[in-house]
């Protein structure tokens, strides 16, 4: 429900994380800000905010290296920002999507953030919107009068991943996740009547 | 998960240290007051520091500290390591943020349900109300698994630690079951809000709607808090103190 971005700051040095904090909380901006002191702990972190945007010092990366790309591949809606203080391979920096140095001003280093949140908005909600297509309107009266995904998937001839999909994308244009509230929001919105009044 | 609300009270970016006084911390964020009954201390708070109250109520201050950071939505993911001699004040804590809900936010909630659908007496008003209720009976049940197995077995576990004992594996316990009950209570509670932000037809009920999802709000805010001790700092803690019982063998 939460419109706010989490930031997690994943730095050993003090000044570093403080200053940043600092910037951040300043800016305006509606984030929640973690801290980790190393992927470990990140991981701890990201897996309950999938959404998050990861600012990194890359020698944090370098030691354990696989653990990083496992993280990045598992949570593609993550955005990887290094922080640089010292120089380092052009290759280690180019697994990041983008980079803060440590002379920016904190206008650059907000811009960025800026930036980051809104490339992750906009692939979260391509199909924005908000306005459930005809095949998802479908799906969503079959799921408020009781029918389980692969039933649906029978009755409309689609496979069980498209029914999967179209869930998602109804849960993300309407805010409401489970069956039970998604039945409600149906009965509000005419798309069903009950007859048996329970 | 919502310095939402700490930015509606607050100016500053406040980071709580142990000098404080308890009071102006109260003053600069009100919600604060939930989580001094949480640990069981109450009105009036005078002109005492957190230090000199957690002394008073025989509490560890980083646990106070960490927490109260929490209610300003910081979160450390790393320094401060907690042990098992603070588990018996976590969960003196969790214990008492279960009473607050089942005994007093569950019921506030009900009563201004019912009173939405005295002013809106419509179908949808109803299934509401039954949609609350199935989300209450599985809270229930959650917090229920919570005080009689999970509870208990830290309890045990503690014990073992104390009592200089071997680990003994546990017989109903699973972190998973445990984590995926808190991802369910999340989504019910936001697919309510969004029910009654955005779509459920209005009638008379500006003010008594105003007034239930502000009371959820609130439950909220507490519950994503409860949630994120017993993931970032219990959990860890207990498997800290189980790893400690297994390499004692």
């Amino acid at each position: 429900m939460s419109r706010l971005t989490n930031i997690i700051i994943v730095e050993t040095a003090s000044v570093i994380i403080e200053g940043l904090s600092g910037i951040l909380q300043r800016s305006g901006l509606h984030l929640h800000i973690f801290r980790a002191g190393n992927l470990c702990d990140l991981e701890k972190i990201i897996v309950s905010h999938k959404k998050s945007i990861v600012i990194i010092n890359p020698s944090l990366v370098q030691p354990n290296s696989k653990l990083f790309h496992a993280l990045k591949s598992d949570f593609p809606d993550v955005q990887w920002i290094a922080v640089m203080y010292a120089v380092y391979d052009p290759q280690h920096v180019a697994v990041f999507d983008s980079a803060i140095g440590i002379y920016d001003t904190p206008e650059m280093i907000i811009d960025l953030i800026k930036k980051s949140m809104n490339t992750r908005s906009n692939h979260e909600t391509t199909a924005d919107e908000e306005v459930l297509s005809e095949r998802e309107i479908e799906v969503l009266k079959l799921l408020a009068t009781g029918h389980a995904s692969k039933e649906i998937a029978d009755k409309l001839h689609i496979s069980i991943n498209t029914v999967i999909t179209h869930r998602k994308n109804i849960s993300q244009k309407t805010g409401i996740k489970s069956v039970s509230g998604l039945t409600i929001y149906a009965v509000v919105k005419k798309l069903i009547t009950l007859n048996n009044p329970s | 998960m919502y310095p939402k609300f700490y930015a509606m009270f607050s100016n500053t970016n406040l980071y709580l240290t142990a000098d404080l006084k308890i009071s102006d911390v109260v003053f600069d964020n009100p919600r604060i007051l939930l989580l001094l009954e949480h640990f069981g201390i109450y009105f009036p708070l005078q002109e005492k520091t957190i230090s000199e109250i957690c002394r008073e109520n025989k509490l560890n201050p980083e646990v106070f500290l960490a927490f109260a950071n929490l209610y300003y939505g910081t979160v450390h993911a790393y320094p401060v390591a907690f042990s098992h001699k603070d588990t018996q004040s976590i969960i003196s804590f969790l214990k008492n943020g279960h009473h607050y809900y089942l005994l007093e936010k569950f019921p506030d909630i009900r009563q201004n349900l019912l009173q939405l659908y005295e002013a809106n007496h419509e179908r949808e008003i109803s299934m509401v109300e039954k949609f609350f209720n199935e989300y209450f009976n599985e809270v229930t049940e959650h917090l229920k698994y919570e005080d009689e197995v999970v509870f208990p077995y830290i309890a045990s576990l503690y014990q073992q630690i104390l009592m200089n004992k071997s680990f003994e594996e546990p017989v109903s316990y699973s972190v998973e079951e445990y984590k995926e009950h808190h991802n369910d209570i999340e989504e019910k509670l936001s697919d309510l809000n969004n029910l009654l932000v955005k779509y459920l037809p209005r009638k008379d009920d500006q003010k008594i709607r105003r007034r239930l999802i502000l009371c959820l709000s609130e439950l909220e805010y507490d519950l994503t808090i409860h949630a994120n001790i017993e993931d970032l700092i219990l959990i860890p803690l207990v498997e800290r103190m189980e790893l400690e019982l297994k390499t004692r063998r």
